[in-house]
């Protein structure tokens, strides 16, 4: 009881999205790769490729929609790997290169045990490691993943997908971020999953990817600021005379 | 972003000529955003912001209208951390009818979330977990292409619609689009 009490006052007031540690643990390029292991899908009710496909419509759907935000997942192959004899998503994480997400289907009790009463549908996470940061989930192929429909499917993987990028549970019942899914529709992110992800990957540059996908060094950054400055003053000097209301409206 | 910021504010103020203030709703990213449970989305959750616009003539039938604006975020909760957008316009405005002018440009935003950090405990499928607060201040910046129009309806007043399209050739654009009362000092 005086736990329950401790967790309602810790998250009493609190509303918005969390990190999964502090410092944040966050991926150090701007497109990660994302992996589906060849362990079997079967009893998740899908085949690897079904998954990967999810995968890449969780990304699009989701996750690369966020303006503000410099980060892009990328749908990557089948690889062959195993990860089914795995107990942590760490351990799942540690198999993979660094700035890549690698995801598969898990059947491992220690990891997803008494299938019957555990409603967890996934499990996903980030971690740095010697060579790097690394993210990883895995799909409850014990649970009720399969029971799931399509669209779920897809919102419980973006969720995942959330965990692996660096993002905790959010306190906001509507976000994706949110521990349940409930009987919520999740068609696209809320405000609060958009600035958890802005948080951990803005947008640093001010005259950013619109001029393409160049990265600018500052010297060019300047140079383009002092361009629209030039620009102002050019329109500066071609004004005539003192603009008035009446003149304007009559120009 | 400050300096230039700071140039334009004083420029706009030095424009002794005419400028106007202003006031309205913005919404960022209305069509893509989700705001409750069943799905809907935040098309109509405008947030408050405040505007100084200055107008220059231009040749061709235009007004130079550089703009500068400050977003409150005020329509959701964000009991937990605070987040505020900045955003100068260089639009061009063309006079369609003396009351009526059609304005196009870039622009850049520049978007800012910070909290003060510390530990929370969340549910966690069956359990709970600890996870922690953004305990610094991270900035965004974003350029747009606007297009809006403004109706000018006495002397003093007009209104202004303006549609902003943030990142237009890359796979992540998105809109955001603000509704306002201009005052003409
Ligand atoms: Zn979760």
């Amino acid at each position: 009881m005086y736990k329950l009490l401790l967790i309602f006052l810790l998250s009493y007031n609190t509303l918005g999205f969390t990190l999964t540690t502090s410092p944040p643990t966050k991926f150090s390029a701007n497109e990660i790769v994302v992996n589906v292991s060849s362990d079997s899908c079967a009893s998740a009710g899908m085949t690897n490729s079904v998954l990967l496909d999810m995968v890449e419509e969780a990304a699009e759907e989701y996750w690369n929609r966020v303006t503000t935000a410099n980060i892009k997942l990328v749908r990557g192959n089948i690889v062959s790997t195993t990860l089914n004899s795995l107990t942590s998503v760490g351990q799942a994480a540690s198999t993979t290169s660094p700035n890549t997400i690698i995801v598969g289907c898990s059947t491992n009790t220690t990891l997803f045990p008494s299938p019957a009463s555990d409603s967890t549908l996934g499990v996903g996470g980030i971690g740095n490691y010697s060579d790097g940061p690394k993210g990883a989930f895995l799909v409850n192929a014990n649970g009720n993943f399969i029971n799931q429909g399509q669209s779920e499917k897809v919102a419980v993987i973006a969720h995942e997908l959330g965990h692996a990028l660096g993002l905790g549970h959010s306190s906001d019942e509507v976000a994706l971020m949110y521990y349940s899914v409930g009987a919520k529709i999740q068609e696209r992110l809320t405000m609060d999953d958009k600035d958890g992800l802005t948080y951990l990957y803005p947008n640093e540059d001010k005259i950013p990817a619109s001029c393409g996908s160049v990265t600018y060094n500052k010297d060019r950054g300047i140079f383009s600021l002092s361009l629209i400055g030039l620009l102002m003053m050019t329109f500066l000097s071609l004004k005539k005379k003192r603009p008035s209301l009446e003149g304007l409206n009559s120009y | 972003m400050l300096k230039i910021i700071t140039s334009t504010l004083i420029l706009l103020l030095s424009i002794n000529s005419y400028s106007l203030v202003g006031a309205g709703g913005y919404v960022p990213f209305g069509f893509s955003t989700q705001k409750d449970a069943d799905g809907s989305r935040r098309t109509f959750s405008f947030e408050p912001y405040i505007f100084i616009n200055g107008v220059l003539r231009a040749p061709y039938n235009h007004i130079f209208l550089p703009e500068l604006g400050y977003v409150f975020h005020t329509s959701e909760k964000y009991d937990d951390y605070k987040k505020s957008t900045m955003f100068l316009l260089l639009d061009l405005g063309y006079m369609l009818r003396p009351n009526l002018v059609l304005r196009y440009g870039v622009g850049i935003f520049k978007t800012s979330i910070s909290s003060d950090g510390g530990a929370v405990t969340l549910a966690n499928g069956s359990g709970t977990s600890t996870y922690y607060r953004p305990n610094e201040s991270k900035t965004t910046y974003n350029t747009t292409w606007n297009l809006g129009i403004e109706k000018s309806w006495t002397r003093n007043y007009a209104t202004k619609f303006e549609l902003y399209l943030f990142e237009p050739i890359s796979s992540k654009r998105d809109i955001s689009y603000s509704l306002s009362l201009a005052y003409y000092l």
